[in-house]
């Protein structure tokens, strides 16, 4: 049936979401510059590696999905995107050729600031994980 | 306002520009592409697809290993 789910399928989600969650909480309890911190992020790092280039290998082709990509009628909200990142991107290399930092903070300097609770690492270290399931599971 | 407050407000005015196309993408229902959307032509093509994951790669290590 179009639509359906079946069970697995319906706690994916969840499952997902409370992994990245547990991930975070773990990673958060280390500090920068540790081993613990190195093998934590390093343990994703590789499974990302591994898993695209398993895919790859299975779908011998163009790429994973070839073609979906064409110019349609949405084609100037692109040129938006692009336009936005571009901008996102100057004003990071703006910020990073100046100094003091604490005057020009940078997206790094602002991930630390995030970083620097419990909760904020917390979060961010599941977004990251999240983004990067989402990144290698096409 | 110090520079740094000036800088801030920008980094603001970027991030809101970013919520807001991506809400335009969801009022939309698919007719304008959002942040997904995007990932998602970029990681059509392999290459596409590399560059982002090296890039998540980078992020992790520069965020919260080194």
């Amino acid at each position: 049936m179009p639509g359906a789910r079946t069970p697995s399928g319906r706690h994916r989600w969840p499952a997902g979401a409370l992994a990245c969650a547990a991930y975070g909480l773990v990673l958060s309890a280390t500090h920068p510059f540790t081993v613990p911190a190195d093998v934590l992020v390093a343990l994703p790092l590789a499974g990302a590696v591994g898993l695209v280039a398993w895919r790859w290998r299975r779908r011998r082709g163009p790429g994973p999905g070839a073609g979906t990509g064409g110019v349609g009628p949405s084609a100037r909200w692109w040129a938006l995107w692009t336009a936005l990142a571009g901008v996102v991107l100057g004003w990071e290399l703006a910020c990073f050729a100046r100094a003091p930092r604490h005057a020009y903070p940078t997206l790094s300097a602002l991930l630390d600031s995030l970083d620097a609770t419990r909760a904020g690492k917390t979060a961010a270290a599941a977004a990251w994980l999240a983004l990067g399931w989402y990144l290698v599971r096409r | 306002m110090s520079t740094r407050d000036a800088t801030l407000a920008v980094w603001a005015g970027l991030g809101a520009l970013v919520v807001a196309a991506e809400l335009a993408a969801l009022a939309s229902r698919g007719r304008v592409p959002g942040l997904g959307a995007l990932l998602d032509r970029i990681g059509s093509r392999r290459i596409g697809q590399g560059v982002l994951v090296l890039g998540w790669m980078w992020l992790g290590w520069h965020a919260f290993a080194r």
